[in-house]
């Protein structure tokens, strides 16, 4: 498989990956870029690779990892996010889909490796030990960032909402 | 109440489904590398002529005219050099080589990823990385950027919400542009070449 090949049959999904991950359209673009540049200069290590596309994603995901933690995001913190629908709303589709943007608007406030983490956890579909590979950590890590993301999260959608009139 | 570990991987897909598409997205790279390769060379010959043609302006008493015209009014260099110990957070490689320009007082640093073209070009960013001196720490409260274009007194401000870091400084002309940083109670200055798009 050569560069155009690859791009052409995995570049969208890296493109997606890459906005899951930074939830900015500019970064994301950047970040797909940067990784792609990367790898299109190793092209013959990325292809000898075991999985070429995990490679890559490693690429992806350790340079968004970098980006937050030199400091700087373009993505603003909610200060308030409003409680996740009642119990049982969850039957009615236009709730399950405030629900979403609830949730979307509360991962901004994860550090960079617990959303990285839940990212390739329930986006990706990638296990405990392929997450600590692309991460370069232990497994106990992935499980530790994991839960203390979900917990971030749960704390954030069940934070009361402040009537615009009291802040 | 839906519970986070249930919703998450819908929203998640759902925020992929957003995400922005760029078509020929492997001929853009290419570009890029193209353009990297030829500014690692470019750079520091821009930043030698320019050293070399402000020397030799200095010396003769002429006038701005004889300047590069889209560095006419600057005086802060690109070096391409490895960056200062202090700039290589972040960094695989153990020496990291860019090109970088200093603030005036030294307290601050812009790692230019590639030429700064205004307006910007389609295909690349104006990606400038940040980064406070250990004397001047970031509190990770906004970098203020107040940039005058040489020659015109055109001002423009731009903000880097978490102080010094990665950043996309778009700035509206090409030509030199003084900037005048401020970050918690730190302040430094700097030039900025910015050239049209090739």
């Amino acid at each position: 498989m050569d560069f155009d090949e690859y791009v052409a049959a995995r570049g969208q999904a890296l493109e997606r990956f890459a906005y899951v991950l930074t939830g900015d359209a500019h970064r994301a673009q950047d970040l797909t870029q940067t990784a792609l540049l990367k790898a299109y200069r190793h092209w013959r290590r990325v292809t000898a690779a075991e999985h070429p596309d995990a490679y890559v994603r490693r690429i992806v995901t350790r340079s968004y990892v970098d980006w937050r933690r030199r400091g700087s995001s373009r993505e603003e913190p909610v200060d308030v996010v409003p409680d996740l629908p009642e119990e049982g709303a969850s039957a009615d589709p236009a709730e399950r889909v405030a629900a979403r943007d609830e949730l979307r608007r509360a991962l901004v406030t994860l550090s960079p490796k617990q959303r990285a983490v839940l990212v390739l956890r329930d986006y990706e579909g990638y296990d405990d030990a392929a997450i600590a590979a692309t991460l370069d950590c232990a497994e106990a890590s992935v499980r530790s960032h994991a839960s203390r993301g979900l917990a971030r999260l749960r704390a954030v959608l069940s934070e009361p909402t402040v009537p615009e009139e009291l802040r | 109440m839906n519970d986070v570990e249930d919703l998450l991987p819908e929203t998640l897909t759902a925020v992929g489904h957003d995400a922005p598409h760029i078509p020929g997205l492997a001929e853009v790279v290419r570009r890029r590398a193209r353009r990297q390769r030829a500014t690692g060379v470019a750079g520091l010959a821009a930043a030698v002529a320019t050293a070399a043609v402000t020397a030799s302006w200095a010396r003769a008493g002429t006038g701005d005219d004889d300047l590069p015209a889209a560095a006419r009014g600057c005086t802060s260099a690109v070096e391409n050099a490895v960056l200062p110990a202090w700039a290589r957070f972040g960094f695989s490689e153990p020496e990291p080589r860019a090109s970088f320009v200093r603030g005036s007082l030294g307290r601050i640093l812009a790692i230019l990823g590639t030429a700064l073209n205004s307006p910007p070009a389609p295909d690349q960013h104006n990606k400038v990385v940040w980064v406070a001196s250990p004397d001047a720490p970031s509190d990770r409260s906004p970098l203020r950027i107040t940039a005058t274009l040489a020659g015109t007194g055109q001002v423009v401000r731009r903000e880097v919400p978490n102080g010094p870091g990665p950043s996309i400084v778009d700035l509206p002309a090409p030509g030199c542009w003084h900037l005048d940083l401020a970050w918690g109670p730190h302040t430094d200055s700097l030039d900025l070449v910015y050239v049209p798009p090739r």
